[in-house]
């Protein structure tokens, strides 16, 4: 009984090797110290950070063919360029792929599926009404979340309707790309059409500049941080300290923040929770601030053409609004601010709290051309 | 008995053999004969190189057309839906810019989604070069949609934006709630 045992086995993994097939592009260890640098410049890559148990920084870049195909695998490694190097303190990794190769739309599900369920989506972002959100909430969305709302609602679907098929997605390949890193690094990142996701806390200094990049972060804690995004996805747990530049990020989900400055233009940005020592700086961006730290203190936005959210469902912030040509929305109630001449600002609204041992801290907005949407009784979405 | 072969023929003289008289006319008429008998096997190896690129050009274009054939059966079903679907939303988007320049009287903020539309629309272009060489890649398809969905929504939001601020205003005082 034995040796026929064996024979399935043997023809089983024979199968198992010609079905699937991984091919090593880069593997690489160095050891680091506290005033190391990892220096990554890379296009089209998908990267998983995790921490490293000890004082070194491991490399491991291998691709993963779905199928084994001698074609896709010649065209993806002609595509492929990554090299490492280390100079002094300073560890370069250069990744330079096509888009072939890179991952940034995902899907996972076949053609015809996809044609199905396009006008669902489309219907139920038409549908979506701006609710009342919990910071708990936000940060489950975080967590879950596979990078862009096409692909979080086919996820939902797939869930919601276990036995449907939905066929397989186009890609031949994907890319696992993982770099051990100690919780001390600092890391300068330049990206480009890529997936970068932290699966530890960021506390030493971070220095990003990325352009269509999807990132997924845990905490990021420090106050010499820097990021610099245009278009993309940013997901993060939690903020503090640094200064965040959104261009065109037409999905930011942030679980908490405080200490931070940030500048958007033309972003969309969720906020679960705002802690103190934040300060925005806007242009025509739409920004959700859904809840408010007990001692946030003070809290300051200013922007041109931007359309602030606010829910105050407990009564415990104050607001005031200088400015000019702007529209509040207080849940039913409109009213519209004039421009004056010369552009002149004046306080256009004050809000107050009727409970004072129930106050949080008091939101400061200039704005010109904005429209302010204060909800107090917005059930959760 | 090992022998050095220079030393062989040292002291030998080879035959001395007179040539006949006209052999180099001799030797032209032999080669002359032997050409013209050449000739035909020529021909034959000419015909069957002919043959053989005839062949091979056949084949090439028997793979060629079929592929070309292929290509033009998925043209309908996925490069055409492309094509409408782009031009449904360019024709959206263009309504859509006609309306929000109506609206405003601010050159700077035109300016700004002028560039940002032109930026969106030569990453479409750089988006449907890829697509044309991997037309059967799903993902480039909802890069390409997405592409036109933002740039319509850009200037949707911009417009009910404005169309908000334009309402009636009814205040230049401060407001207390």
């Amino acid at each position: 009984m034995k040796p026929f045992i064996y024979s399935i086995l043997f023809l089983l993994s024979i199968n198992l090797t010609q079905a699937q097939r991984e091919e090593l592009v880069l593997k690489e260890k160095f050891k680091v110290h506290e005033s190391t640098i990892l220096n990554l410049d890379v296009d089209n890559v998908t990267i998983l950070f995790e921490e490293s148990s000890d004082d070194t920084v491991k490399i491991d870049y291998s691709i993963r063919f779905k199928k084994n195909s001698e074609e896709v695998v010649y065209r993806v490694f002609k595509d492929i360029n990554a090299k490492v190097t280390k100079h002094k303190n300073v560890i370069n990794l250069e990744v330079k792929n096509s888009m072939y190769v890179g991952e940034l739309h995902n899907l996972d599900i076949d053609m015809s599926s996809f044609k199905e369920l396009l006008f669902g989506y489309v219907k139920s972002v038409k549908e979506k009404k701006i609710a009342y959100r919990s910071k708990d909430s936000i940060l489950k969305e975080i967590q879950v979340s596979l990078g862009t709302d096409t692909q979080d609602y086919i996820e939902r679907l797939k869930k919601k309707n276990p036995n449907k098929k939905y066929g397989e997605g186009s890609k031949k390949f994907e890319q696992k790309f993982i770099i051990h890193v100690p919780k001390n690094l600092k890391i300068k990142l330049k990206a480009l059409r890529s997936r970068i996701t932290f699966n530890y806390n960021i506390d030493k200094p971070i220095k990003v500049n990325a352009y269509n990049t999807y990132f997924k972060l845990k905490k990021v804690l420090n106050n010499k941080n820097e990021f610099d995004l245009h278009m993309g996805i940013f997901q993060a747990e939690n903020i503090v300290g640094g200064k965040f530049n959104f261009k065109d990020v037409r999905k930011a989900v942030i679980g908490t923040v405080s200490n931070a400055k940030i500048t958007t233009e033309l972003s969309k940005v969720q906020i679960g929770e705002i802690g103190k020592g934040v300060k925005f700086n806007d242009f025509n961006s739409k920004l959700y601030f859904y809840n408010f730290d007990k001692n946030f203190k003070l809290f300051e936005v200013s922007g041109d053409y931007s359309k602030l959210y606010f829910f105050d469902k407990k009564n415990t912030v104050t607001l005031s609004a200088f400015g000019n040509t702007t529209t509040v929305n207080f849940d039913d109630q409109k009213v519209s601010f004039e421009p004056r001449k010369e552009g002149k600002k004046y306080k256009m609204l004050e809000k107050q709290v009727k409970n004072k041992e129930n106050y949080f801290g008091h939101i400061n907005i200039n704005i010109t051309h904005g429209i302010i949407e204060i909800k107090s009784r917005e059930k959760e979405h | 008995m090992k022998r050095d072969i220079r030393e062989l023929f040292k002291d030998e003289e080879f035959p001395k053999k007179k040539l006949p008289a006209f052999h180099e006319e001799e030797f032209l008429e032999k080669l002359e004969k032997l050409h013209k008998k050449e000739q035909p096997k020529f021909i034959v190896q000419f015909f069957k190189i002919a043959a053989s690129i005839v062949l091979m050009l056949s084949v090439g274009y028997y793979f060629l057309s079929t592929e070309t054939a292929v290509n033009e059966e998925d043209k309908p079903t996925l490069f055409v839906k492309i094509q409408h679907i782009e031009k449904e939303y360019l024709k959206n988007i263009e309504t859509e810019w006609n309306t929000f320049v109506t609206l405003t009287t601010d050159r700077n903020l035109v300016e700004k989604y002028k560039e940002k539309l032109r930026k969106l629309d030569m990453n479409y272009r750089e988006l449907s070069k890829q697509f044309a060489e991997n037309i059967n890649d799903i993902n480039m398809l909802e890069s390409l949609i997405n592409n036109l969905q933002l740039r319509l929504q850009l200037i949707k939001d911009i417009k009910e934006h404005l169309k908000e601020l334009n309402q009636k205003r009814t205040s230049n005082e401060t407001i207390y709630i």
